[in-house]
């Protein structure tokens, strides 16, 4: 493995290397130094941080994408993308909520208030409505 | 996951108002009345409002 991995961050950080070429060595290496599975992720993961420093630019490549150790880096990066777009989703659920939790409370309260004999300007004021949402609230009464 | 959201906001601007209300010297009674809070909880957050704002 420490093998492998010396020979892929060479390739990786190797600016004189064509792409081609490095594509080329990569493949060869992946399938000339095999590697269990368990130890393919680590080294992926290993990897990925040289990945992330220097070769970005050789990922545009369709082929390299197939490589066990670079498919095994995609997976990786594919799967913890999709956990955070659902986490951010569900945030954004949330706080939409709060928002529209807020004005229906507050349009609740206004009405409340109006009950009570507030004025529509101390009302407008206490619940952070505008006059003319707090008058249109007072119509519906 | 919305609803939650929801529920949190309402609950966020009852207490707003109540502290509002509070300020503004009304009983613990009318505004538990008028924000449709128990009356521990208005309690509370006139208790905490003394905590932050101290009247000088």
């Amino acid at each position: 493995m420490k093998w492998k991995q010396l020979v892929q961050v060479f390739i990786l950080t190797n600016p004189n290397l064509k792409s081609n070429v490095a594509e080329a060595l990569f493949y060869f290496i992946d399938y000339l130094l095999y590697l269990p599975h368990e130890l393919t992720k680590q080294l992926t993961k290993d990897l990925s941080i040289n990945i992330e420093k220097e070769a970005k630019h050789m990922l545009y490549s369709e082929k390299l994408k197939e490589a066990p150790t670079f498919a095994e880096y995609f997976k990786t990066v594919r799967e913890e993308g999709f956990e955070k777009g659902i986490e951010k989703g569900l945030e954004m659920g949330i706080e939409k909520g709060i928002e529209k939790g807020k004005m229906e409370e507050r349009r609740n309260l206004a009405a409340e208030l109006l009950r009570e004999g507030f004025s529509v300007e101390k009302v407008a004021k206490m619940v952070k409505l505008s006059l003319d949402e707090v008058k249109e609230i007072g119509k519906n009464l | 996951m919305r609803e939650e959201g929801i529920e949190k906001g309402k609950m966020e601007e009852k207490r707003n108002l109540a502290a509002e209300l509070l300020r503004e010297g009304f009983s613990v009674e009318k505004v538990a009345k008028i924000v449709k809070l128990s009356l521990d909880e208005v309690e509370a957050i006139g208790a905490s409002i003394h905590l932050n704002q101290p009247e000088s």
